[in-house]
């Protein structure tokens, strides 16, 4: 009817008039839950398809950690609960919280896969569950995942500073930041911005620096040196030759390829014999793993040292490459040098294992921790007992596959975890005591003081290492599981491990070798030997 | 919603405000719905009423405020001759407002229109009709003038291309040659130009029915493909009974496009109903159509109920074979008019609601608008001499209204009353264009003027006989033979009044007789002239008096005193005082007085009106020459004329005054004494009471 209004509404006018809002309101709700982020589980936030935050509760992540992932949300509950509400007879416990950033999701070219990711986890919790079984203060491993490839970091360095103003249960430190890329370099940098100390367990590129980054594993320099002296006790042929990963944007890679020619170039004459590859982590840019060429310049060369500047992840495939290639003369052994935290089980598997053999390679690894000091008591860090008590509690739980200590990730994260824990522990301490003292009174002071964040940083920089005139003392080093070190409060250091022991692995081990001195990050600065 | 210019309506609003919003669902001032009271089955309301009672002013307020808010159609039906010209304009003015444009009903209308008439002047009518159709069904844009040549020029070139050999061109038995040819050719153009062929064939097979049983009967002239509509033209053009079965197919035809047109969406959302405001229908045309409505409706059956809302007025009352119908007063409809169909009567479909006359109270709100205060009688003069008849009511209001501002602002006009307006210079006044009220009036109440002019100096008449005598002496001829019984005839025609008994003044009606006779006061051309006030009441004084009959006496005493001379009406009523003794001439000598005192004023120009004045005694010094007696019923007499003027305020003094006049003469009455001191008792009342004089009873 085109009769304007002015005969007034009728019946079905008005439900339409009713209706219309009803409709829209509907359709709004209807848009809004079907467009909003997906709802993650433990409060976090959906970023791009993944799941990403802070959280102190168990969420979605692959399935072989979700049982290790609900015992830390369940340990995490057991201290909020002794906090907020005791059992009977008992004095609440203090609590900091311990931030564990990295992925805890992975694909094909993911920064960890998931073994990686799987005894990372639990080499934090180990030293969580160890932390809380002794006295002082608890702590709340909170799991903050930044996305498979460390790209959703900001959100996440966001959530974190939210929880820097909490003086209950205050943030201690993040750890984590696995892998020398970019990403982590930026979000490094961003939590260095906001005075959050951090410890990055298995970071080794020299370049990965920031005040307020702690590394617990030596970087690729003292790895180097270490190889260095090594190479001294054991020269072979030296004839050289260098396999480098070309992906520009990995930061280790580079690093690392750097190194090795800056230390070894000159006298391998690295410059001449070199092959490069695409490494498989990381954005699809070419066919990866391309060894062959590599192999056949190998052989042709008669090289018998080769230097190996890339992720452990392709090392196989070039080992493999070496076997198959033909222009070989299989009479020389053959050395494949190269640096990281531990040997990746899958360069020890028994094939690969076999095919060294047949080709009379060895694979020399200057890392940070040892597979052998799993097997063997002698030669073991001070730490790695007490390590192994709660780790293999753990192990009997869950499943972290074959040879799960030889990529040295559980090690070097338990380690990470214990020296914030150990600093917090300190703090607390020394704050509660110091106290007592100025009120001239023998009572704690009832709530308990909690040191912040930057007290937990001041004790971390503290120099541990003290030269006393006739020897070399430690004093509050950590006894980690990956030796006994500390830190120091200079620029040549650049907060990366002193003293840090740096073993060099040969595998397959040649028989009838003897025990070699170990090297030890910056002992050179000092007069003595490192404790 | 009222505007400055539009007549303000009073005492009709249970009509306005209640019943037609309850008809159509849309408030009448408000922009709401209200509910419906019938459903399906709606009444055909009939409006009743003399003329000035107010029958078209309702249908004009109504179009005023539901155009453009409903579909609507005023239609005055006696401006047609032909219920299809009443259809044709029924479906110009309520397409625009109908979702679908009548679909059925344009087939049948064109094929009537295009074959109708023979000279070009009728055909040149006929092709104007389809073009306004044409373009009200939005079927065509353009000039009415355009549209008709268009389609004129179509058809002829439709009729050339089709002359040949197989052309259906035959010759009717009731048009001319070639009548179906056209026929043919204006449905042809039709159907092949605005309908899809999908959608014409329902529309054929619908007339197709109409006519099944006539199939091969007398109409097996109709052509081909649109046998129904052919014959339907056919019939039309027949006449007679035909052209009434055409109708029919016609009026069902509208209707059911009015009903189909109607979605279920609208039904639901009570969206208003479609309005038909159809004036006048006692108009032949109009009578038919409303007959044709109500057939449709009373069909047997569940058939479906159109929508349409008719309201039809009528002059005079309703239609006396609408046995049926229900009759409702105004009050009535303000709830519910509880109307609903008994019988299947099509007058069973009939809700009368005739006009009533206006209150006195509605009478002080029309004058509720004087700049001026006025004098306090003069409503009530005003109702007592109109009786609440609106037309009469509101142009002497608005001459009230206009002599209040033309007073205010100093601006008098010579031919109204100088001075206050009382209630006795009323028919005196002039209507804003400067026209005498009374004539002003008159012309609305009696259109004829030829009758009009016949009939004002008749109503000075008491009687048939009188009235025919005057006529003869005033050399009133006409056509017909006696003048007299054919303004009679037309008073009953316009339907003042059913019959004109023999012994009565010819307008039966009282203000219309007021009116009539002042009038004649009015035009009155001085003394010499045959339609001298004087020389008219002096020719039916002497008629009555020649008559030889008794009963003579008292209109020859009424016209002497109509025409002024009071003393030897006195001197009459003395002498029949003095000389009769029994009871009866008694009742018959108030009754002569009572009725002598009925007489209408003489003109002021000849006369002054000191009626009052005498009546108190004022100028008894003047009838020294007369004794106690006469000079008490000069008294008397004089009262009694001035307070059986309409207009007369009844003062309480004067008319207590009455009553000691008839006690003295009671006293001085040898025998009638008990009658006299009767009536001086009630007759004060009845005269402050405006009500006839009773006479005592013995």
């Amino acid at each position: 009817m085109f009769l304007s209004r002015r005969n007034g509404f009728g019946p079905l006018d008005k439900a339409i008039a009713a209706l219309v809002p009803l409709v829209l309101i509907a359709v709004g709700v209807v848009v809004y839950l079907a467009t909003r982020p997906d709802a993650c589980a433990g409060g976090l936030e959906k970023h791009d398809g993944q799941c990403v935050g802070v959280t102190d509760e168990a969420f979605d992540a692959d399935d072989e950690i979700k049982g290790l992932i609900g015992a830390v949300a369940k340990e995490n509950e057991r201290v909020a609960d002794a906090w907020s509400s005791p059992k009977k007879g008992r004095t609440p416990i203090p609590y900091g919280r311990i931030a564990l950033m990295m992925p805890f999701t992975s694909d094909e070219s993911s920064a960890m896969t998931a073994d990686m990711i799987r005894r990372a986890l639990a080499g934090a919790h180990a030293a969580q569950l160890r932390a809380n079984s002794s006295g002082g203060p608890h702590y709340q491993l909170l799991m903050a995942p930044d996305g498979k490839d460390l790209d959703k970091w900001r959100p996440v360095v966001d959530d974190l500073e939210d929880l820097v103003n909490d003086r209950q249960s205050p943030l201690v430190g993040v750890m984590g930041l696995p892998s020398s890329t970019p990403e982590t370099r930026d979000a490094m940098r961003a939590l260095s911005k906001r005075r959050i100390a951090t410890v990055g367990p298995v970071i080794t590129s020299a370049d990965m620096n920031a005040p307020y980054f702690f590394k617990t594993s030596p970087n690729n320099d003292l790895l180097a040196d270490a190889l260095g002296q090594y190479l001294k006790r054991n020269p072979g042929e030296e004839k050289g030759f260098l396999v480098f990963d070309s992906r520009p944007d990995d930061v280790y890679s580079r690093n690392l390829h750097r190194l090795l020619e800056k230390k070894f170039g000159k006298k391998y004459g690295l410059r001449q014999r070199s092959a490069s590859f695409l490494g498989s982590t990381g954005p699809a840019a070419g066919i990866p793993q391309r060894f062959q060429s590599a192999a056949q310049k190998i052989c042709v060369t008669d090289s018998d040292t080769v230097f190996f500047a890339g992720r452990d992840q392709d090392l196989p495939a070039l080992v493999k490459r070496l076997s198959q290639e033909p222009s070989c003369d299989r009479s020389n052994p053959v050395r494949i040098l190269k640096v990281g935290i531990g040997l990746e089980p899958t360069l020890t598997t028994p094939e690969l294992t076999r095919m060294l053999r047949e080709t009379k390679t060895t694979l020399v690894a200057s890392a940070s921790v040892a597979p052998e000091w799993e097997k063997k008591k002698s030669g073991r860090p001070a730490g790695f007992d007490g390590f192994l008590t709660y780790f293999d509690r753990l192990k009997d739980a869950y499943d972290f596959g074959d040879k799960d200590l030889d990529d040295g990730y559980a090690i070097m994260y338990h380690d990470a975890f214990t020296l914030l824990a150990n600093a917090f522990d300190r703090s607390y301490s020394e704050a509660n005591e110091g106290t007592r003292e100025v009120d001239g009174t023998t009572k704690t002071p009832e709530p308990a003081l909690t040191p912040t964040k930057d007290d937990v940083y001041n004790t971390l920089i503290d120099a541990s290492i003290v030269d006393t005139g006739d020897a070399t003392r430690c004093i509050g080093c950590l006894q980690g599981a990956a030796g006994t070190y500390g830190f120091e409060k200079s620029s040549d250091t650049n907060q990366w491990p002193v003293c840090k022991p740096i073993p060099v692995i040969e595998h397959p081990a040649p028989a009838n070798r003897k025990a070699q001195p170990t090297y030890r990050s910056f002992e050179k600065a000092f007069k003595h030997p490192c404790p | 919603m009222h505007t400055s210019e539009a007549p303000r309506l009073y005492a009709r609003d249970p009509l306005l405000q209640s019943l037609l919003p309850r008809l159509t669902g849309l408030a009448y001032t408000e922009r709401a719905r209200v509910p419906w009271e019938y459903d399906k089955d709606l009444p055909l309301v009939l409006l009743t009423g003399r003329h000035g009672m107010g029958r078209s002013a309702v249908l004009g307020a109504l179009e005023r405020h539901y155009t453009g808010r409903l579909p609507l159609a005023f239609v005055d039906t006696a401006a047609s001759e032909l219920v299809v010209e009443l259809l044709e304009e029924l479906v110009r003015l309520l397409a625009p407002g109908l979702g679908r444009r009548f679909p059925l009903l344009l087939p049948g209308l064109i094929s009537v229109f295009g074959g109708h008439g023979g000279t070009p002047d009728e055909r040149t009518r006929a092709t104007a009709r389809i073009a306004r159709l044409l373009i009200a069904c939005d079927l065509e844009s353009g000039t009415e003038v355009d549209v008709a040549l268009r389609w004129a020029s179509r058809v002829r070139t439709r009729l050339e291309a089709g002359a040949g050999p197989d052309a259906p061109i035959r010759t009717g038995s009731g048009g001319g040659p070639g009548a179906h040819a056209v026929t043919h050719a204006v449905l042809a153009e039709y159907f092949e130009r605005y309908t899809r062929s999908r959608g014409a064939a329902p529309l054929r097979q619908w007339y197709q029915e109409r006519y099944a049983e006539s199939e091969g009967g007398a109409g097996g002239t109709a052509a081909g493909a649109h046998d129904g509509l052919g014959r339907l033209a056919d019939w039309f053009h027949r006449g007679g009974d035909y052209r009434h079965a055409a109708e029919q197919t016609l009026v069902h035809a509208f209707l059911e496009d009015i009903a189909a047109a109607r979605s279920k969406w609208q039904r639901l959302n009570r969206d208003p109903r479609p309005l038909a405001l159809l004036d006048n229908t006692h108009s032949p045309a109009g009578a038919r159509l409303v007959d044709l409505v109500l057939e449709y409706r009373a069909r047997p059956g569940e058939t479906p109920h159109d929508p349409l809302v008719v309201v039809a007025t009528r002059l005079g009352d309703a239609p006396s074979e609408a046995a049926d119908a229900v009759y409702r007063e105004l009050p009535d409809l303000v709830a519910s008019t509880r109307w609903r169909r008994t019988g299947h009567t099509p007058s069973a479909g009939l809700l009368v609601v005739p006009l009533t006359p206006l209150s006195r109270d509605d009478v002080l709100l029309m004058l509720d608008a004087a700049s001026a205060p006025l004098h306090p009688y003069l409503a009530s003069a005003l109702h007592t001499l109109t009786g609440g008849h609106p037309l009469a009511s509101s142009v002497l209001c608005e001459a009230v209204l206009e002599h209040t501002r033309a007073t205010a602002s100093g601006k008098e006009d010579a031919r109204s009353p100088a001075g206050p307006l009382g209630p006795r210079n009323l028919l005196e006044l002039t209507t804003p264009d400067g026209r005498p009220v009374t004539q002003a009036i008159l012309e609305r109440l009696l259109p004829s003027p030829h009758q009009r002019a016949r009939l004002v100096p008749l109503s000075l008449a008491r009687d048939n006989t009188a009235a025919q005598a005057l006529a003869a002496h005033l050399r009133l001829e006409g056509p017909e033979q006696l003048p007299a019984n054919a303004a009679a005839d037309y008073l009953e025609a316009e339907h003042w009044q059913h019959d004109t008994p023999q012994d009565r003044p010819l307008a039966a009606d009282p203000l219309l007789h007021t009116l009539l006779v002042h009038e004649a006061r009015r035009t009155s051309q001085g003394t010499d002239s045959r339609r001298g006030w004087q020389e008219m009441h002096g020719f039916l004084r002497h008629h009555h008096t020649t008559s030889g009959d008794e009963s003579g006496v008292p209109d020859a005493l009424r016209h002497a005193l109509a025409s002024g001379d009071a003393k030897s009406v006195v001197k009459g009523l003395s002498e029949e005082f003095e000389s009769e003794q029994d009871l009866p001439s008694a009742l018959r000598w108030l009754e002569c007085l009572s009725y002598t005192a009925t007489a209408p004023a003489p003109p002021a120009a000849d006369w002054d009106d000191d009626r009052a004045a005498v009546a108190a005694g004022a100028h008894d010094d003047r009838y020294q020459d007369i004794d106690d007696i006469d000079r008490c019923i000069n008294r008397l007499l004089h009262g009694l004329w001035y307070l059986s003027d309409a207009l007369a305020e009844p003062e309480a003094d004067l008319c207590e005054d009455m009553g000691a006049e008839l006690a003295y003469l009671s006293l001085r009455h040898r025998a009638w004494r008990g009658v006299l001191s009767q009536a001086a008792r009630t007759w004060p009342a009845a005269a402050r009471d405006k009500r006839p004089l009773p006479l005592p009873e013995l």
